[in-house]
């Protein structure tokens, strides 16, 4: 192997999640997250620690403060390093999980959902061998979601439309329908429709057969608020539970064939080897130009695109970095727009209706 | 079941349990409570009878000296009050944060509490 071929192959390995000590969509997402961790700064909370600490017994760090900063700082970008390059990566998904929560710990005005979820999930993959489905981290999303509903129903506020009358006044729909229906009226209506939404998206997600209609209505639902609240991202919380979802996927090892009508010269197996990093394609000479899944050749035409887009690396990676860049740096009106759109346009491919139909007929892929 | 799983299903119970105790104090923390209450504040520190900065109070509490929490005006009261007695106990801070929770009639909260 010549010296450009290994740096192809270095440079392509955050890319590869089969064949590792993690379910590949698991790994996919691990990854993601922790880029997603990054691209937020994550590294800038690691001064000051302890501060203000939600467990009282890390005040006895305050004398090796600088030690204690240090020794995160370096095991964030050590675990990031090894989740983005493969190298033990439970381990390494595992101690990412151990500092976002220390992290929170050691100083009490650190605490953010969106960065605890981002936690919670490296822990919950990391408890998985490589051929478990996530079971844990579907758990995790019921509980976000079950537990965010009740809480609000609990609050007087909520119930009362107070929450939402003083939350959305600002907002110019929000003010045109409470014309008609009244702020507290209207409040009211949009906080138990909020509040059925995620106790009944939390319960879907618990049942296999309707684990896609879950995430669907979890997508639609904070896509909703990103176009309805004019960019609200909710921290990344937004970012972060689409991410966490990427682990509901069946990552289809099946192979699938790419046939083409004569056989591929050297650019093209370049192109192959850059678009393709966990070889799951295989070239075949025919008469016809297309995709076949081999099994039962049941995927073929768009079927099977739609397969290969699943388990293709690029398709999660763009996506989130579409999101950060889209959401950051073209602000609204177009941005949110366009950002919209591009998260509606990569679910909808991400979750056709064979996915829907293998989970209704129970089918396991692994 | 792996010892992994137990681990795992311990981390969810603790959420569990959180989302409990959150029913009987008015802190937010790991029970899944994003925008329950939004609360915005603004607060004025005074040591040796001299108001502190806002760059001040950021370095002191970690927290803006004006602002809002989308989760519970204890995000807010709780650090301030923990500091003041422990890091800053000797420091005699007048402490007077102005907040409202969910556009409802404003409160003070002050510290030393007045008795």
């Amino acid at each position: 192997m010549g010296i450009s071929s290994k740096v192809l192959d270095l440079s392509l390995r955050p890319l590869r999640v089969t064949g590792q000590e993690m379910y590949p969509a698991t790994l996919m997402m691990c990854k993601l997250l922790w880029f997603l961790l990054f691209a937020s700064y994550y590294h800038t909370k690691f001064q000051g620690l302890p501060h203000l600490p939600l467990l009282p017994i890390l005040d006895i760090l305050r004398p090796v403060e600088g030690l204690y900063n240090s020794t995160l700082k370096t095991a964030y970008w050590l675990g990031g390093f090894a989740l983005l390059f493969n190298l033990r990566v439970r381990l390494a998904a595992f101690m990412l999980g151990v500092i976002v929560l220390l992290i929170i710990l050691s100083d009490r005005t650190h605490y953010r959902n969106h960065t605890f979820i981002c936690g919670c999930a490296f822990i919950l993959a990391a408890c998985h061998k490589k051929d478990e489905r996530p079971w844990l981290l579907i758990i995790q999303l019921t509980v976000v979601y079950i537990a965010a509903g009740l809480n609000k129903l609990w609050e007087v506020d909520w119930r009362s439309g107070q929450f939402m009358a003083h939350w959305l006044r600002g907002n110019s729909w929000f003010n045109w329908f409470a014309e008609y229906f009244g702020k507290l009226g209207f409040g009211q209506f949009l906080a138990y429709l909020t509040i059925t939404f995620e106790v009944g998206m939390g319960l879907l997600f618990l049942s296999k057969r309707w684990l896609p209609v879950a995430v669907w209505c979890a997508v639609g639902f904070h896509i909703g608020l990103y176009v309805l609240l004019g960019g609200q991202t909710f921290g990344h919380f937004l970012q972060s539970a689409l991410v966490v979802m990427i682990a509901t996927v069946s990552w289809n090892s099946e192979p699938l064939t790419l046939r083409l009508p004569k056989p591929p010269n050297k650019l093209l197996l370049l192109f192959k080897r850059v678009l393709d990093p966990n070889s799951q394609f295989e070239i075949s000479v025919h008469n016809s130009f297309g995709f076949t899944q081999n099994e039962l050749g049941k995927f073929d035409g768009i079927g099977a695109l739609r397969s290969a887009t699943l388990r293709s690396p690029w398709f999660y990676w763009w996506g989130l970095l579409s999101m950060i860049v889209l959401h950051r740096y073209i602000q609204h009106p177009p941005g949110y727009y366009i950002t919209s759109f591009l998260m509606i346009s990569l679910f909808a491919l991400s979750f056709p209706y064979e996915t829907l139909q293998k989970n209704i007929r129970g089918t396991q892929v692994s | 079941m792996t010892r992994l799983h137990t681990l795992g299903l311990l981390l969810i119970a603790f959420q569990l349990a959180a989302f409990v105790y959150a029913k009987v104090v008015d802190s937010r923390y790991f029970c899944w409570a994003p925008f329950d209450m939004h609360t915005s504040y603004q607060m004025e520190v005074v040591i040796d009878g001299r108001a502190l900065t806002p760059q001040q109070i950021k370095t002191r509490y970690h927290l803006d000296h004006k602002g809002g929490n989308p989760r519970s005006y204890v995000e807010i009261l709780g650090p301030i009050q923990q500091y003041e007695e422990t890091y800053g106990k000797t420091d005699g801070a007048q402490i007077t944060v102005r907040y409202s929770v969910n556009g409802k009639p404003e409160q003070i909260w002050e510290y030393p509490p007045k008795s």
